[in-house]
């Protein structure tokens, strides 16, 4: 059994238990382990950045710090965190300066550094270590008809990510794999509004609205996410942003492993699908 | 020990190394050296003074042995060569020590420095006292001049070494000449028509009676070295008896598959036949049929109208691709550039959006005689009301290209304008920074300005369509907002790049290219038309991005290198080349299978294996591998190379 | 080994690619380690294993070896045939006790100035970790430098005729 470590990250353990669930499912079904980090802390994603720079970097740091005391890559479901503990891990190797500031901080408070685990996020993980052949083998129930439009969100690809920034190609490879039908996308990168939701809801919701909008206009049946917070954006918030724009039409948004989870013969409560606010039961229904 | 009388100057080059280098250190440590008689160090080595001091030198003292730490011998070899020449010394008994591109300009410390600089001299020192002379090989010159692309850089090449009575072999890929040019309609900053200043030269190129042009033709191989290349060409079949053609147009309009194929000459706005002439004043006017499209040629299944319809029995369809070969004194390569290709930026939509469009599309409508017959218009057929100009679409973009492709701030300025004329339509333009830097260009800029148009300082994000219509999302710098500004069209300038068979020409050639994948020069402000091969000259985009006036002129300074080989009459080539030693030679054939050039043969009578030197280029390949050290290199053999390490590591 | 050990480097580069690239650098004004002494060779194909050995033999602590890029060689080929050689040499070196950190073969084109200066640098970096090359021979360093020069040459002779099959 090959082994990672899992980084589940806040909302993993809250508000997108469905993530977690679907990760654990189908990571299981492929006989690989996930070890999650002991006493892991938040990411740091976005609180402290803009306040102080060095500071900034321990939160994130202290993951990396206990992660580095296992073995195996730092595995990451959520892309806020694998945006942050990526952009520490790629400081910390090359700029000494933070390097030694946050080592001192940590010997201030008895912490140690002995290693830098490679942060990879979850999508990148599945890949280029399982690999598109491996996930094809292991379909059972294609995602036949189903239309979507794939949605990997702006922290995946910028500005360290692993896939073309603009037009990124991962998640619409996995999709076909699973034998859904993958249609074009502009909005694939774009923002979510992400925070915004709560300091600046207009903003955001036109945000979020260009993206659905965008999606109804080429078809989709769904939206497939990776990342809880890109979910939430887009879920819970359609009812008011229809309202808002004089919208029509609900579209559900669905994390990627619970659409692998489904094509692989996972059952939907396996996978947590009954937990996303607009329900996926009628685009579904075809392949269930 | 023999007791050589070595002369050692060590340059300043002003303060390029002695602001780094300690030199007068360097030379008083030289200088304790039994056989170094003369050491000196001078503010500039390769001037006028210095050069006669190092003269003065050999002829007072009797130098047998010169040693320069200077810059790089990439850089002045040859000059010193030439002074130790003029002092009556062999130019082979000279050794640089490269203390500047190797030692000064990469070194923070300076006793580091110097303590380097010191060893590489050392390393000179020993390996100059092992120098031989050696005198430089002189071979006659083929007076024809090939040239490989003809686009205005290549005709303009062309044409000049023409007039000037020599013999020209103008090689072009596509079906005529005149390269991107042709599809401008007006060119900046005077707005003159291309046509009007392409067509004259392009009827010159097809009248000269010293041009021979090859079109649907490439080089598939080249042999030799400057003065003596032979350059085989394949010139792929056109189907069309070109004697006969009248280019008449009959054959196109009765096509079968007539208005069905994507016209390359119209960047896709138009459809052609598969039996067509390029373009109305192509060079040559005659007509082609496009194998891949032809029904007959694909699927042995056609009407044949285009055969009946041909007054002049014209069509062949039995023609083969022909391969011809040329012996040649020097190549002109003016490849040209390829236009980045927008769908790779897809944040602009273009592909997506019908009225997202890139420049040379928009040339082609506004050229009167293209796809819209001068009009700009929409998909629907419409005027637009506003068009948005986005500058750097591909250029000065880490993700795509880092380099700035010097023509699209003009051309950008230049679409403002035509469509202010055409249409008088609002017009946006969203660049990083305006790049107005050639003659009459800032004026040009000026002039555009005050016809009202809208320049938005912040390089488009975005282009969406909102609602149905397009906007264009752009940070503003100047005002420091966030905008979306409508619009009903937008023209995406992109960046010039290499072309995409680049890399397979260079390797055919036998150059490099620089880091951005252009064909690179032997050096990039001294010498920018000349390649690291001698007699292989660049000339236009090839190269670097560049405007038409630039590269007319570098087309020019290609054809004055051409002829400056022609009128020398012979030229000079490297004398490093490997010798054996019968003696040694077990015979055992090693070096004949490492020998590209087949330099090496085995006598059959000695049972040893003997070097043309004519042919062997002198890379030492084979004196690596003899395993009898029989085999010498000139200027680089054993002894030196082993002396030279010593000197270096001492 | 002491902590201001300074290693000293020997490069030998072909004239076309590789000086022209470590020129660049320079041009570009790039800061580099001055631990590098770069001797000139017309193709990476001339370098026979008698001057990596010399320069072993005069108290160089690492030898850097670079070419033009596979395909781009001024000599068509001249590079393959380094290609060819680098994984004998290796293997002689580490067979005499020399650590695989001193000695390496890299390409780097005109054009690739940067590239030059970060190879000294990691170089002189990983020399650093190994320490100066101790002369592990003794007074007969010179009798078996000479001996291996031959049996190094004899092998890549026997390579170079019976084919591509390196061993590496």
């Amino acid at each position: 059994m090959v082994a990672y470590q899992y980084y589940p990250g806040c909302s993993l353990h809250a508000s997108a238990r469905d993530y977690d669930e679907s990760v654990r499912g189908v990571l299981g079904h492929l006989a690989i382990k996930l070890e999650e980090v002991p006493d892991w802390n938040c990411c740091g994603a976005t609180i402290t950045p803009s306040l102080n720079q060095l500071q900034s970097q321990i939160l994130p740091a202290r993951n990396l710090a206990l992660a580095a005391e296992n073995r195996g890559d730092l595995v990451v479901p959520c892309n806020a965190c694998y945006m942050s503990l990526k952009k520490v891990q790629h400081n910390m190797v090359k700029y000494k300066e933070i390097r030694e500031g946050v080592i001192d901080i940590f010997s201030q408070a008895g912490l140690s550094l002995t290693g830098m685990p490679e942060v990879r996020h979850l999508l990148e993980m599945i890949m280029e270590d399982v690999g598109l052949a491996k996930v094809k083998e292991m379909v059972t129930k294609p995602l036949k008809d189903l239309k979507i439009v794939s949605y990997s969100g702006c922290q995946l690809v910028r500005p360290l990510g692993f896939d073309d920034p603009e037009d990124p190609q991962a998640l619409d490879q996995l999709m076909e794999a699973l034998g859904a039908k993958v249609l074009p996308f502009s909005q694939k990168s774009h923002c979510c509004g992400s925070s915004l939701m709560t300091t600046q809801p207009e903003l955001a919701f036109k945000m979020v609205d260009s993206i659905l909008e965008e999606a109804k206009k080429v078809g989709a049946e769904m939206v497939v996410v990776t990342c809880p917070m890109c979910q939430l954006n887009l879920d819970a918030y359609q009812g008011q942003i229809n309202n808002k724009f004089n919208r029509t039409g609900q579209l559900p948004i669905i994390y990627f492993t619970q659409l692998m989870g489904l094509a692989m013969g996972l059952s939907k409560s396996q996978l947590g699908i009954q937990r996303g606010i607009v329900s996926s039961n009628k685009a579904l229904e075809k392949i269930v | 020990m023999s007791d050589h009388k070595i002369g050692v100057y060590v340059c300043h080059c002003g303060s390029n190394i002695n602001g780094v280098v300690n030199c007068a250190k360097v030379t008083e440590e030289i200088g304790k050296i039994g056989e170094v008689v003369v050491a000196k160090d001078y503010k500039y080595m390769c001037s006028d003074p210095g050069q006669e001091m190092i003269k003065n030198d050999i002829k007072e003292k009797g130098l047998d042995r010169v040693v320069i730490a200077a810059c790089s011998p990439r850089m002045h070899e040859p000059t010193f060569r030439r002074a130790l020449e003029g002092a009556g010394l062999n130019g082979y008994l000279l050794e640089m020590a490269n203390i500047r591109e190797h030692v000064s300009w990469v070194t923070k410390d300076k006793e580091e420095a110097t303590k380097k600089a010191l060893s590489l001299v050392k390393g000179a020192v020993k390996r100059v006292k092992l120098h031989e002379p050696i005198e430089e090989r002189e071979v006659p010159v083929t007076n024809t001049t090939l040239v490989l692309g003809g686009g205005i850089s290549g005709i303009q090449a062309a044409l000049q070494v023409a007039e000037a009575g020599h013999k020209v072999y103008l090689i072009e890929q596509k079906q005529y000449i005149g390269g991107n040019m042709a599809k401008f309609d007006k060119t900046f900053p005077t707005l003159d028509c291309a046509a009007c200043i392409l067509t004259p030269k392009m009827v010159d190129v097809g009248q000269s009676p010293n041009i021979e042009l090859y079109t649907s033709s490439e080089v598939i191989k080249v042999d030799g070295y400057v003065g003596n290349f032979t350059v085989t060409v394949r010139e792929k079949p056109r189907y069309i008896n070109h004697d006969k053609c009248t280019g008449c147009g009959d054959c196109a309009s009765a096509c079968i598959m007539k208005n069905r194929i994507p016209h390359e000459f119209d960047e896709g706005l138009s459809k052609r036949s598969a039996a067509y002439i390029p373009f109305p004043q192509a060079v040559p006017l005659k007509a082609v049929i496009d194998d891949g499209n032809c029904l007959f040629l694909t699927r042995k299944k056609c009407t044949l109208a285009c055969v009946k319809a041909c007054g002049a029995k014209a069509i062949n369809f039995n023609q083969h691709e022909t391969i011809h070969e040329f012996k040649v004194g020097s190549i002109i390569l003016a490849t040209g550039f390829d236009l980045f290709d927008a769908k790779r930026a897809p944040q602009y939509g273009y592909g997506r959006y019908a009225n997202v469009i890139n420049g040379l599309q928009f040339e082609r409508m506004t050229n009167a005689s293209g796809p819209t017959s001068g009009h700009i218009t929409l998909a629907d057929g419409t005027e637009p009301k506003s068009v948005a100009v986005i500058h750097c679409v591909g250029s000065r973009d880490e993700n795509y290209n880092k380099y700035c492709s010097r023509v699209c701030c003009m051309s950008s300025v230049k679409f403002a304008h035509l469509v202010k004329d055409h249409c008088d339509a609002e017009v946006y333009e969203f660049y990083i920074d305006m790049r107005t830097f050639g003659k009459g260009y800032e004026e040009f800029y000026n002039r555009v300005q005050e016809e009202g148009v809208h320049f938005v300082r912040g390089k488009g994000a975005e282009v969406a369509q909102i609602d149905g219509r397009l906007v264009v999302i752009a940070e503003d710098t100047l005002l420091g907002q966030y905008r979306e500004i409508p619009v009903d069209m937008v023209i995406l300038n992109t960046a010039l790049e290499p072309r995409v068979d680049a890399e397979k020409v260079a390797q055919t050639l036998g150059i490099s290219r620089s880091g951005d994948g252009f064909f690179m020069e032997s050096h990039i402000k001294l010498d920018p038309v000349t390649t690291t091969t001698d007699g292989i000259y660049l000339a236009g985009c090839c190269q670097s991005p560049k405007d038409i006036p630039d590269s007319v002129a570098q087309g020019s300074a290609a054809a004055a290198q051409s002829l400056a080989i022609i009128a020398t009459g012979k030229v000079k080539i490297s004398p490093i080349s490997a010798s054996i030693d019968s003696e040694q030679c077990a015979g055992c054939r090693i070096c004949i299978g490492l020998c590209t050039y087949r330099a090496i043969k085995l006598n059959e009578e000695t049972l040893r294996a003997e070097i043309n030197e004519a042919v062997c280029k002198g890379c030492g390949t084979c004196a690596a591998g003899c395993p009898s050290g029989a085999i010498r290199v000139s200027h680089f053999n054993d002894d030196q190379l082993l002396a030279q390490i010593e000197g270096v590591l001492a | 080994m002491s902590d201001n050990f300074e290693p000293k480097i020997l490069g030998i580069l072909c004239n076309w690619c590789s000086y022209a690239g470590a020129d660049l650098a320079g041009t570009s004004r790039l800061k580099y380690p001055a631990n590098i002494r770069i001797v000139k060779v017309m193709c990476s194909g001339r370098v026979e294993p008698t001057l990596i050995l010399k320069a072993f033999q005069e108290g160089a602590d690492g030898v850097l070896i670079s070419g033009c890029h596979p395909g781009d060689c001024h000599y068509v080929d001249g590079n393959i045939k380094t290609l060819r050689r680098t994984p004998l040499v290796a293997r002689l070196l580490t067979q005499i006790g020399i650590e695989p950190e001193r000695f390496k073969q890299v390409w780097v084109s005109a054009s690739e100035g940067e590239k030059f200066g970060k190879i000294v640098e990691q170089m002189v970096e990983d020399i650093k970790k190994v320490g100066p090359y101790q002369k592990k021979m003794g007074d007969q360093l010179d009798v078996v430098m000479h001996e291996v020069a031959a049996s190094a040459k004899e092998a890549a002779a026997a390579e170079e005729k019976g084919g591509s099959n390196c061993g590496s």
